[in-house]
C-alpha cells in the first residue's frame, strides 16, 4: 500500500472526524438559538391552560402577551397599587428589595421575578413560607404569564 | 408538595422527540462511519491489508449502536441526542485503538462493550424516573463506600499494579470504585438538596469568620473523608482527585456560594502536601512530573515516552496503524491518548479533546435545562465525573499534571469504566428526557 494513499485516507478519515463534529455543534446551536419554538415558529406554549376558576373573559384575549407589572390584589388595605416587573424585581421585607412588602409571612428577600426572552419567570429565593403561584408552590423558576396570581406570604400579586 | 410540574404539551415533546433523535441517528450514522474507516485504516497501516474480521466487526458495531438508539426511541425519546454518538465515536476510536495495540484485549473489550450497552439499556428501562433516587441519599451513600471498601475485604480484594482496587469473583474481576463514583454523586445530589439553605447561611462564628453550622457538614464531610482515606491507602491518587473535585464543585452549585471553591482550593492543598510528606509513591510521582529525566529509563519512562509519542504525531499523525507500538507500559489503559495522538496528530487528539468537552456542555446543558433540583445537581455531579475523570488522566499524560492513573472515560481498555460510564449516561439521558416533557409551570389550582 503506497503511503501517500495512505496518508490521504488518513486526511479523509480526520475530515469525517470534523464532519461529525461540525454536524454537533450544529445540533447545539439549533438546541439553544431557538429552544422554545413551536413547528409553527410561534412561541410554544410554555404555560398550562388557565384555570378554570378565571371568569374575565378580557383576559383570554390578552393571554399570550408578556406581563409588564404586578397588581396588589390582597391584602385589601394595599389592594390596586401596581408595581413595574421590568428585566427583574426582587420582593422581600428588606429595604433592599425592589418592591418592599412589609407584611406578615413574607420573608426579608422573599422572591424574584425576572423577564427572559418575553417571558416573565418567578423564582422562590428560599423563603420560609414559599411562593405559591395560582395556588401551587413554588419550585426552581416557573414561568408566569398575564392573569396569573403570586401568593407571597398574605400578599396576592396579579400579573397583568 | 412536589407536584408542580405538569406535562409539557404532547405536540411538543413529539417535536423535540422527533428532531433529536432523527439528530442522534445522524450522528451514530457519522460515528460509524468514522469508526469503520478508521478500524480498516489501521489495518492497512499495521499490516498492509484489510482486516480479516471488518465484517463481523462492522455488524456488531451497527447492532450495538441501533439497540441503543432504538431503546432510547422507545423509553426516553426526549432524551438528549448528543450524548449516544459522542459516547459511541469515543468508545469507537478507543476500541479501534486498543485492537491495534492489541488483539486479546480487544476481544475483552467487545465483550465488554456489549454488555455496558446492556447496562446501558437496562439502565434506562429501570430507572423510570431518577428522581425516586432521592429518597435514599443514605442508602446510596453507603453503597458508595461500601464499594470503595471491598477491594479491601481479604480474599477476594486484589493487588494489580500497586493499587489495591479491584476485586476478583471466581472468573470476574473488576473495579467497584467506577460504581462507587456514581452512588456517591446520588448521595451527595440528594443530601446537598435537602440542607442546602443550612448550608448557604453562615450562622456560626469562627474567629473573625462566619461559616455555616458545622453539624450540617458531618454527613458529606464523614463520606468525604472515609472514601478520600480509602483511596489514598488504595494508592489511588486519580480517584480520589476526582472524588474531591465532585465534593467541592457539587457544594458550590447546591449553595451558590464561591466560598466553597476557596476552601476547597485550601483543603487540597493541605491534602496534597500531607500525603506528599506522607507517603513515597506520592514523592515519585511528583518528581516524575517535575523532571521526569532524573531516571529516563526507570520511573521517567513512561512519561518520556508519552511525550515522543505526542510529538512524533505531529499535526495529523503518523496513521493509524503506523505509530510504533509496545513502547508505553499501560498504553491500552492509562496512555491510550498518547498513542491516539502519536497516530492521528494533534488533529485526532483535538477532536477527542473537543468529544469531552461537547459532552461536558450537554451535560451542564441539562443541568439547566431541568426543573428539578435534585435532577440538576445529580446532572452536574455526573457531568463533573465524566468530564474532570477525562482532564486528570489526559492531563497527567501530557504533562500537564502529575500523573495519576485513570482511565479515560470510554476510550481506556476496561470493563468496569466502560460499564460504569454508559449507566452515567444513561441517568443523564433519563434526566435529559425527564427535563423535556416536564416544563415547569403554574399547574392548575384545584
Amino acid at each position: 500500500m503506497p503511503e501517500q494513499l495512505l496518508t490521504i485516507l488518513k486526511i479523509c478519515l480526520l475530515v469525517l472526524l470534523y464532519l461529525f463534529f461540525l454536524r454537533v455543534i450544529r445540533a447545539v446551536w439549533a438546541e439553544v438559538a431557538a429552544p422554545r419554538l413551536a413547528p409553527d415558529g410561534a412561541p410554544a406554549p410554555v404555560v398550562a391552560p388557565v384555570a378554570k376558576g378565571r371568569s374575565r373573559s378580557s383576559r383570554s384575549t390578552r393571554r399570550n402577551s408578556t406581563p409588564t407589572r404586578l397588581r396588589v390584589v390582597e391584602p385589601t388595605a394595599r389592594s390596586g397599587a401596581d408595581y413595574e416587573i421590568g428585566p427583574e424585581v426582587t420582593i422581600g421585607r428588606s429595604a433592599g428589595c425592589s418592591i418592599v412588602l412589609d407584611e406578615q409571612y413574607v420573608s426579608s428577600v422573599h422572591t424574584r421575578l425576572f423577564t427572559r426572552e418575553d417571558q416573565v419567570f418567578v423564582e422562590d429565593l428560599g423563603s420560609t413560607n414559599g411562593t405559591w403561584i395560582n395556588g401551587v408552590r413554588a419550585v426552581g423558576q416557573m414561568p408566569v404569564r398575564t392573569g396569573d396570581r403570586v401568593q407571597i406570604g398574605n400578599v396576592i400579586l396579579e400579573l397583568c | 408538595m412536589t407536584a408542580i410540574t405538569a406535562t409539557a404539551p404532547t405536540d411538543l415533546v413529539d417535536a423535540v422527540s422527533k428532531r433529536r433523535r432523527t439528530t442522534e441517528l445522524g450522528l451514530l450514522l457519522l460515528a460509524f462511519i468514522v469508526t469503520g474507516g478508521l478500524y480498516a485504516l489501521a489495518s492497512l497501516g499495521r499490516n498492509a491489508s484489510l482486516p480479516a474480521d471488518v465484517g463481523p466487526f462492522l455488524a456488531g458495531v451497527v447492532t450495538l449502536v441501533l439497540v441503543a438508539h432504538l431503546v432510547v426511541r422507545r423509553v426516553a425519546s426526549a432524551a438528549d441526542g448528543l450524548l449516544l454518538p459522542l459516547a459511541a465515536l469515543l468508545n469507537g476510536i478507543g476500541y479501534v485503538f486498543i485492537a491495534r495495540l492489541n488483539d486479546d484485549l480487544a476481544a475483552l473489550q467487545a465483550t465488554w462493550t456489549a454488555v455496558a450497552i446492556a447496562a446501558f439499556v437496562a439502565t434506562l428501562v429501570v430507572v423510570r424516573d431518577v428522581k425516586k433516587l432521592r429518597s435514599y441519599p443514605y442508602t446510596f451513600g453507603l453503597i458508595g463506600l461500601g464499594l470503595l471498601l471491598l477491594p479491601l475485604l481479604p480474599g477476594i480484594g486484589r493487588n494489580i499494579n500497586g493499587a489495591r482496587i479491584w476485586v476478583e469473583i471466581g472468573p470476574v474481576s473488576f473495579q467497584p470504585g467506577e460504581f462507587a463514583k456514581i452512588a456517591l454523586a446520588i448521595f451527595f445530589a440528594g443530601y446537598l438538596v435537602e440542607n442546602r439553605e443550612l448550608l448557604g447561611v453562615a450562622t456560626f462564628k469562627l474567629g473573625p469568620f462566619r461559616i455555616p453550622d458545622p453539624r450540617h457538614f458531618v454527613p458529606v464531610l464523614a463520606a468525604w473523608g472515609v472514601a478520600l482515606v480509602v483511596m489514598i491507602f488504595q494508592r489511588d491518587l486519580g480517584s480520589a482527585l476526582l472524588f474531591f473535585v465532585l465534593f467541592v464543585v457539587m457544594l458550590w452549585v447546591a449553595t451558590g456560594r464561591a466560598a466553597y471553591l476557596v476552601a476547597g482550593g485550601g483543603l487540597f492543598a493541605l491534602g496534597a502536601w500531607f500525603s506528599w510528606s506522607q507517603f513515597s509513591h506520592v514523592q515519585t510521582r511528583v518528581q516524575v512530573w517535575l523532571d521526569p529525566w532524573a531516571d529516563p529509563s526507570g520511573s521517567g519512562y513512561q512519561i518520556i515516552q508519552a511525550a515522543y509519542a505526542l510529538a512524533w504525531g505531529g499535526t495529523t499523525g503518523t496513521g493509524p496503524g503506523l505509530g510504533i507500538s509496545g513502547r508505553i507500559p499501560f498504553e491500552e489503559t492509562d496512555f491510550i491518548f498518547a498513542i491516539i495522538a502519536e497516530e492521528l496528530g494533534l488533529a485526532g487528539s483535538t477532536a477527542v479533546l473537543c468529544a469531552y468537552l461537547l459532552m461536558a456542555g450537554t451535560g451542564l446543558r441539562i443541568a439547566q435545562r431541568s426543573t428539578d433540583e435534585f435532577l440538576s445537581l445529580l446532572a452536574v455531579g455526573l457531568t463533573t465525573l465524566l468530564g474532570v475523570q477525562a482532564f486528570i488522566i489526559i492531563a497527567g499524560v501530557t504533562r500537564v499534571l502529575p500523573l495519576t492513573g485513570i482511565t479515560l472515560p470510554f476510550v481506556s481498555y476496561g470493563g468496569s469504566s466502560l460499564l460504569a460510564n454508559y449507566v452515567l449516561l444513561a441517568l443523564l439521558m433519563r434526566i435529559s428526557d425527564r427535563a423535556e416533557r416536564r416544563v415547569a409551570r403554574p399547574a392548575v389550582a384545584p
